[in-house]
């Protein structure tokens, strides 16, 4: 922005309303009043009054002139917001100047929010250069970023003020949060190698997260020199409202292809005032959704946008709020990996399409929508059952199988173990049989229990381990319905193998639902049956949340969803061993990673991530994987933490037998740096001007 | 004396109510003046007469009889005695009849002011009326000269009511316009006047003082008393009531753009000193200044005037 000595235009192109200034001076050559004629007996004394008043009448219209440039000009200067950049600092008034000083520059994220046109950065930066003017001549002095990474801009203490000066003009502010502890150490390990007083000069916006615990992350002060002085410098601006968008969140979290997934996102209020927040979910190619949803002050709530993609893949999502004062966190990003149709298997020897056997309400739970439904079922007989049959199923249901096989049994053992998901739904006394056969496959058997005798009743499943990832889907009125349905046939179990885990029990305290990994794959068992003659289950809707819960617990999943907040690291892999690519969010090429390739995979690492955004990985120009990275929701509450009390305690933690004193600044943006916006002087200035120019122009015009 | 009744009409410059005002004043002049016949006033010529006033030596050649014989008795010389000639005297009025006279008449718009406009040439003809009908009542005689492009219009001096009733006449039918002259006209004046007596200037002075005061002093010289009635508007002395204005000079056209209420505090300044002037110079020249304002009466000014006058005769 341009500078007028130390007045900064925030909008200069609102200079070109000077060209009003026309306005009055071509007014002004105009001016032609209307005189009155008036014969006169002799003019002879008017002609001298006349020489007279008339030069007194030219300056009267010259200043009347002047006074009207004046308003044209002030209210042009208003429409360019001005900001006053103010003077010294006061750092120096309390002693003698330092031989030695560092200035820490803070440069998380939350230094990115503006005031008044301005960056936080911007205002600390000038209140850097303006420190380092001060400085005696023959001081040396360095700086200190406190980024994603601590970084000095001089490898030593350095009286070059002007290589200072340009380290402090480049600074910008990183995507995450700093780690103050860390630059206040290089700091007093810098003064430590200069002779005579030293200052550490800490410029910050104060923002919590950046001074959270620093007085105990500190080390010992036995690391400081003497006579050492810290100043913590208040933010010359007032705290700036915020609002931020975080914590993206994909339910599923593992769509299928055309199954209606929910992205929910959450809006949080940093401000005293209740906020209408228009949020918006888009894509690359389309918006996908618009909300409104209102967030009382210092709240939070999530929205949540329904979205259905038909096409399997990584999906690049990003919920976009309004700018405010600090952008970085207006908008987050996901990744909606999308998936194909899940297979699923159903061993059974009954007819499907019998209403009442177990594989009729099977087949209608797993795919309730038909052809639409995100599942493809096939149907197995039991003695059909072979590993090729079902090696390519997501899961494999078995439920009403009359004999199972030693092979059938086998092939579902290999399934298993292989990384397949079984669940067994069945009770009755072919189901003893079946579990025998099943557990007759060695080296290790699958059964998750010892199976009891039969017994018949009425048995109701009582409760359950509802935060399990196979039963978190059940909410308080489904868990309320599981509860009421009649069952009739249950086995007694004598033993639950230990790398069990029983989900859900009868009344009777029986367990009615385990689950047990078994090599890489898992089984989920349960002691009921789902045909009609077993109980009425089959019938029920909770009968269809059981079903997609165990499918969606049971299936492979590809690599999880990360959700990474910047400035940590990615490690994710990638199917394939072409040479991978990593492309930033700026769409440059990444060159800070690692990658270990194997014949079949790759495993990138990316170290720190140090912006917000997609980044994507490519093989043979084709992106194979996506990771959104998010800025630290810490960062987003601007509110400013007391430079006195902090610096106190800073100093405390500092001080301990050398003499280590701390101050901090004088006057909070006072005396210091001072960034005034000028706009409402000018108005005021400007009407001042307005009166007076009223005031003369009648009482000459009088 | 004639009276009053000789006046046989009201006359626009003089009315009956201001004849009452005026009868018991008398218009005397403090100069000895040289009429032709028996009047008030005392005459420079040595006659028959009743009073005394000087004795000269005996020349041979004299009448016998006008020898003092009770001072030859006394002293054994001859000499004669001289008695004052008591005459009437010459009052000769001048008014300025200029266009400048003619304010406030054509005053701004160039639409003509109603007749009942009271213009500075009326005030200076009723002033003169009124002391035209003194002079005639105490049996002195009056002449009227106006000034107009110089000398317009002499009425030789009479002492009549109906001479009266012509110049009054006259006055009315005056319309004043042009320049002044007043030098000149006072010049011409000066060669029609031959005896001594009172000369009365009614104008507003505004021509070259320099010119006038010489042709003032051709009258004094001759021990003719000369009083100036100085006749100015309230508008020449404050200024109109406006703001922004053009003013053009009534006789010579010139004009002038200025503020008149701004420019009032230094015109004022200003034409004081122009007064103050002309009082100096004239009555350093033994001639009476007496300044008029239209805006009062024109009967109060004459009595003050007449009040004052009366004292130092």
């Amino acid at each position: 922005m341009p500078t007028i000595a130390a007045i900064t235009l925030s909008s200069p192109a609102m200079l070109a309303g000077l060209a009003l200034l026309a306005i009055p001076v071509i007014a002004h050559l105009l001016n032609r009043r209307i005189r009155r004629p008036v014969v006169f007996p002799s003019i002879a004394i008017l002609l001298a009054t006349a020489a007279t008043q008339a030069k007194l009448q030219r300056w009267r219209r010259w200043l009347l002139l002047a006074l009207r440039c004046i308003i044209v000009t002030l209210i042009v200067m208003a429409f360019t917001r001005p900001v006053w950049r103010g003077s010294i600092p006061l750092l120096f008034a309390q002693g003698k100047q330092p031989d030695n000083m560092v200035i820490v520059v803070d440069s998380s994220a939350s230094m990115a929010q503006h005031v008044a046109g301005l960056s936080a950065m911007q205002m600390v930066q000038s209140q850097a250069r303006k420190t380092l003017d001060a400085l005696a001549p023959g001081a040396s002095a360095n700086v200190i970023v406190a980024g994603g990474t601590i970084t000095p801009a001089a490898t030593s203490m350095t009286p070059d003020r002007s290589s200072l000066d340009a380290a402090l003009l480049a600074i910008r502010p990183s995507a995450g949060e700093v780690d103050l502890a860390a630059a206040l150490n290089m700091a007093a390990d810098m003064l430590g190698t200069a002779a005579g007083a030293g200052e550490v000069v800490v410029l910050s916006d104060m923002q919590a997260t950046a001074w959270r615990d620093l007085p105990t992350r500190l080390r010992d002060g036995a690391a400081w020199p003497a006579d050492t002085r810290l100043s913590v410098l208040p933010p010359v601006w007032q705290e700036v409202a915020n609002v931020a968008i975080s914590d993206p969140v994909i339910r599923p979290h593992a769509p299928i292809a055309g199954e209606r997934m929910q992205i929910i996102v959450r809006v949080a209020n940093f401000s005293p005032e209740a906020r209408d927040v228009r949020v918006e979910l888009a894509s690359p190619q389309a918006t996908l959704g618009r909300q409104t949803a209102s967030v009382r002050p210092w709240q939070s709530r999530q929205v949540g946008f329904e979205v259905s993609i038909d096409k399997p893949g990584d999906h690049l999502l990003t919920a976009t709020i309004a700018d405010d004062g600090l952008t970085g966190d207006n908008r987050v990003h996901v990744v909606a990996r999308v998936g194909e149709r899940i297979g699923v298997t159903v061993v059974g020897d009954d007819d499907p399409d019998e209403p009442g056997t177990a594989s009729f309400y099977l087949h209608r739970a797993i795919a309730p929508a038909g052809p639409r439904s995100r599942c493809m079922v096939m149907h197995l007989r039991g003695e059909d059952v072979t590993l090729e049959r079902i090696a390519d199923s997501s899961v494999v249901f078995v439920a009403g199988v009359s004999r199972l096989t030693r092979d059938g049994a086998a092939s579902l053992h290999q399934y298993v173990t292989q990384g397949g998901g079984l669940a067994w739904l069945d009770a009755g006394e072919h189901t003893s049989a079946n579990m025998a056969a099943l557990d007759g496959v060695r080296p290790d058997s699958l059964l998750p229990w010892e199976f009891g005798p039969v017994r018949s009743g009425a048995f109701t499943l009582a409760t359950g381990d509802f935060t399990s990832p196979l039963l978190r889907d059940f909410d308080v009125p489904a868990r309320d319905a599981l509860t009421r349905i009649p069952l009739r046939i249950s086995h007694r179990i004598h033993a639950v193998h230990p790398a069990s885990a029983v989900l859900l029990r009868f009344s009777d305290g029986t367990p009615a639902l385990v689950q047990r990994t078994v090599g890489v794959g898992t089984l989920v068992a349960a002691n009921f049956g789902v045909a009609a003659d077993a109980g009425d289950i089959g019938r029920h809707g909770a009968m269809v949340v059981l079903t997609q819960s165990i499918i969606d617990a049971l299936r492979p999943h590809a690599a999880r969803r990360q959700d990474v907040t910047v400035g940590h690291p990615i490690q994710l892999r990638v199917a394939g061993s072409e040479p991978v690519r990593v492309i930033a969010p700026d769409g440059s090429e990444l060159s800070d990673f690692s990658s270990i390739a194997t014949p079949t995979h790759a495993d990138i690492v990316i170290p720190r991530t140090l912006a917000t955004g997609f980044y994507r990985v490519e093989q043979a120009d084709r992106m194979v994987a996506a990771v959104a990275v998010n800025a630290d929701i810490r960062e987003s509450d601007l509110r400013q933490v007391d430079s006195a009390a902090t610096a106190a305690a800073v100093g405390d933690s500092m001080r301990r037998d050398k003499s280590v004193a701390v101050t901090a600044a004088a006057t909070p943006g006072g005396d210091d740096d001072a960034h005034v916006a000028l706009w409402g002087w000018c108005l005021l200035l400007a009407l001042v001007v307005m009166g007076l120019e009223s005031a003369f122009g009648t009482r000459w015009r009088r | 004396m004639s009276s009053t009744h000789s006046l046989s009409t009201d006359h626009r410059y003089l009315r009956m109510e201001d004849l009452s005002r005026l009868r018991h004043r008398l218009f005397a002049s403090r100069n000895v003046v040289e009429g032709h016949y028996a009047g008030r006033h005392a005459s420079p010529h040595r006659g028959h007469s009743v009073e005394f006033n000087d004795y000269r030596e005996y020349t041979p050649g004299e009448e016998v009889g006008a020898i003092d014989w009770k001072v030859f008795g006394r002293s054994d010389r001859l000499y004669i005695k001289l008695f004052e000639h008591q005459t009437d005297m010459a009052v000769s009025l001048l008014i300025d009849a200029s266009a400048s006279m003619c304010y406030p008449a054509v005053a701004s718009d160039a639409a003509p002011a109603p007749a009942t406009t009271h213009r500075k040439y009326d005030h200076a003809c009723m002033m003169a009326a009124a002391i035209a009908f003194l002079a005639v009542r105490q049996q002195d005689r009056v002449a009227l000269a106006f000034a107009r492009d110089g000398l317009a219009g002499f009425h030789r001096p009479h002492g009549t009511f109906a001479h009266l009733s012509e110049l009054l006449a006259h006055m009315e039918g005056v319309t004043p316009g042009g320049n002044a002259a007043l030098a000149a006209t006072l010049r011409a004046l000066a060669g029609r006047i031959s005896r001594k007596g009172l000369l009365i200037v009614f104008s507003d002075l505004w021509d070259n003082q320099d010119d006038i005061l010489r042709a003032l002093t051709i009258f004094t010289h001759r021990g003719n008393e000369v009083i100036v009635f100085h006749i100015l508007h309230e508008d020449e002395f404050r200024l109109p009531n406006l703001d922004d204005a053009v003013f053009l000079d009534s006789e010579t056209g010139s004009r002038v753009r200025l503020n008149a209420r701004e420019a009032q505090a230094d015109y004022q300044q200003r034409l004081a000193r122009h007064l103050a002037g002309w009082a100096t110079a004239l009555r350093t020249r033994g001639i009476d200044h007496n300044i008029v304002n239209t805006a009062l009466p024109y009967h109060e000014s004459l009595e003050r005037y007449l009040f004052a006058r009366g004292g130092r005769v």
